[in-house]
């Protein structure tokens, strides 16, 4: 553990705080005015971005000084390996990219294989025959049993 | 007997054959999910509700009950023979159950589970049953000022009780109290922080977030900070449990559920304190307390039947004040709002079909739980081996096909990813997600209460404690919050005062 993770708890509290920051000036624009009530739309956002910042500091004063209470071991190692986090947000980034243009079955094809293989999977010709299948299955599953509108793409007939 | 009535009325609906056939596929769906890692009952009605929406509200809702109480029973055989507790109210289960299993107890284990939530799930419907009616009665007579100091006090407990310190909960509660406010207030139609961005005007959808949390952070990372690999231990010697093992289980399962039902009825927050209770009160109790630690059956029929117990008493807050106390519960809120109804008492009243329908499908689904899991356990066992890559692989194709159906917008799938993303960091860093999912739902409707309640009193914050119910409610929020630091700085003043006496 040690100071790597301080360090993130301590940026993490930070980022609380900016966000009650960012989230008051965003109130400012809201014309404050009520009616019966008196205290109108930007009240209740006011409250919120105060007890943000409040709690974003208690925060950051606990982590820095590590008095907080421990994390519980989870059954994650200590270090984030990077290249998996990317596989496996480069696989939605795609998916949400060609969903619309290459229709469903090749968006989902695409963000299980870069799924299946941030996450270790060796043969990678059997993981495409399984994400293609798998992706057939469910948009003939789900478009015609289920009459959900699953975009086609120009391949399937195209719509 | 009103209520005998109405529950009988309730038993003539769910038993069609009909609502019998969403029922069976809930509960097994629910074991499915709650057997395999990565997915709970609050993701699976959550992908869901896309496909639900041409279904009866009715049958919808029998379904979703099924996967919440499924969700349960395939917990505890994953967490008895994985040691990897899918949620946090079966740790307890894991620890002791796992133990029994390695030393080639796990079909006592397992039977113990299940049986216990099986008596613990029917004892404490029971008690759903007769409180619910009277909670009900008592929810008319809430005006909005009671049901703001009622969500605050559930915000403050939400917050207090899930996860490793109150000022995380309250953070992760007021991070998802902040995306609640996205959208046009309803009141004045003002547009609030949306970036100028249309897509989110109408608000960031409670789905696309729960989802995103769950599925693509849980994914992320596990990707990521893999640990090591746990190994399914194999089932070895009976299944069945002995006379001695019966003995030593029906008194855990009672006391269990004693305990689980009234913490997960009050506003207080799901079912982890009553399994670590009942875990302390079974040892203190036991015959042979040295066997704790080293696989000891009283150690998984009490938190087990405790754990089911408290998911049964969450529906009282959730059915009767509109007022979800866990993850699912507010799911299960959510899927109420996409049917136009709202939970609360007077849904009691209007929709009395749906809620006795939905109360007498429990008492129907425990046994089919306990059918399906007792003599199929090895059928679900055999989940546990599909690998990895492609479970999750498969898990985020659901996420992005749910999300995705959801609106037919690709907006929803950035949201989706960017949640996703915090999903990562808050369980890297042991953040509680469960008060951020209830502050997004229960957000909008405690600032709604809010200014109805200031509307009538014409501005003045003193409505808030000159009505008694608000008043009481709100200083036992106050408690919570307050209470346990100062509680523990006068015990540590003790302690340093009996210290500083010793010392010469």
């Amino acid at each position: 553990m040690g100071n790597r993770f301080l360090r993130g708890e301590v940026l993490i509290a930070a980022g609380i705080v900016a966000l009650g920051v960012a989230m008051a000036v965003a109130t400012l624009a809201i014309p404050a005015s009520g009616g019966y009530e008196r205290i109108g739309p930007a009240a209740y956002p006011w409250a919120i971005a105060l007890s943000l910042v409040i709690i974003g500091a208690i925060l950051v004063r606990e982590a820095a000084r590590g008095t907080a209470p421990a994390i519980s071991a989870g059954p994650g190692s200590d270090r984030t390996a990077l290249r998996p986090f990317g596989f496996v947000s480069l696989g939605l980034i795609l998916h949400l990219l060609l969903i619309e243009r290459a229709g469903f079955v090749i968006a989902s094809a695409t963000l299980f294989f870069c799924t299946a293989r941030a996450l270790g999977a060796r043969h990678w010709i059997v993981t495409a025959a399984i994400a293609v299948a798998l992706s057939i299955a469910v948009y003939f599953a789900f478009s015609s049993g289920l009459n959900l509108d699953l975009p086609a793409g120009p391949w399937l007939g195209g719509r | 007997m009103a209520t005998l009535d109405a529950l009988l009325h309730g038993f003539s609906i769910a038993l069609t054959l009909h609502n019998l056939g969403w029922a069976l596929l809930g509960v097994t769906l629910g074991t499915a999910v709650g057997v395999l890692p990565g997915i709970g009952p609050a993701l699976t009605v959550s992908l869901l509700l896309p496909v639900t929406f041409g279904l009866e509200p009715t049958s919808a809702f029998i379904m979703f009950a099924g996967i919440y109480y499924g969700g349960m029973y395939g917990g505890s055989t994953a967490s008895i023979l994985l040691n990897t507790p899918g949620e946090s109210a079966s740790i307890i289960t894991a620890l002791e159950g796992n133990l029994m299993a390695r030393n080639g107890r796990a079909g006592p284990a397992l039977a113990t589970a299940a049986i216990g939530s099986f008596v613990a799930g029917t004892l404490a419907t029971v008690l759903l049953t007769f409180l619910a009616p009277l909670v009900a009665d008592l929810g008319l007579r809430f005006g909005p000022a009671d049901y703001f100091a009622l969500m605050v006090l559930s915000f403050t407990t939400v917050s207090a009780v899930l996860g490793r310190s109150l000022a995380w909960g309250l953070a992760s509660l007021l991070f998802g109290m902040a995306l609640g406010l996205v959208g046009i207030d309803v009141q004045t139609g003002q547009e609030r922080f949306t970036l100028g961005l249309p897509a989110l005007l109408d608000g960031i959808d409670v789905i696309v977030v729960v989802i995103g949390l769950f599925a693509v952070g849980e994914t992320l990372y596990v990707a990521s900070c893999p640990g090591d690999p746990e190994s399914v231990v194999p089932m070895r010697g009976s299944l069945w449990m002995s006379r001695r093992d019966w003995a030593r289980s029906w008194k855990p399962w009672v006391r269990g559920t004693a305990l689980g039902f009234p913490f997960g009825a009050m506003p207080a927050g799901g079912g982890e304190i009553p399994t670590f209770l009942s875990y302390a009160i079974e040892k203190r109790l036991a015959a042979k307390p040295d066997e704790f630690g080293k696989g000891a059956i009283e150690g998984v029929a009490g938190p087990e039947a405790a754990n089911n117990a408290a998911a049964a008493g969450v529906l009282v807050p959730l059915l009767t004040l509109g007022l979800p106390t866990s993850a699912t519960a507010a799911v299960m809120l959510a899927a109420f709002q996409q049917y136009g109804l709202q939970p609360g008492p007077l849904l009691f009243e209007n929709s009395g079909d749906l809620v006795w329908g939905l109360i007498a499908s429990l008492y129907i689904g425990n046994v089919m739980l306990l059918a399906l899991n007792l003599p199929l356990v090895g059928l679900w066992v055999r989940l546990l081996s599909i690998p990895r890559p492609y479970l999750y692989g498969g898990i985020l194709t659901f996420a992005t096909l749910g999300t995705y159906t959801l609106n037919n917008s690709v907006a929803d799938l950035v949201t989706l990813y960017l949640v996703g993303v915090v999903g990562f960091l808050m369980r890297r860093f042991d953040i509680p997600v469960a008060p951020a999912v209830i502050g997004l739902i229960l957000g909008p409707m405690a600032e709604q209460q809010m200014r109805r309640a200031l509307s009538i009193s014409e501005g003045h914050f003193s409505i808030f404690v000159t009505e008694p119910i608000a008043a009481t409610l709100f200083a036992v929020a106050a408690l919570v919050l307050v209470g346990p630091p100062v509680w523990r700085r006068l015990h540590s003043g003790q302690v340093a005062r009996a210290k500083s006496r010793q010392s010469p």
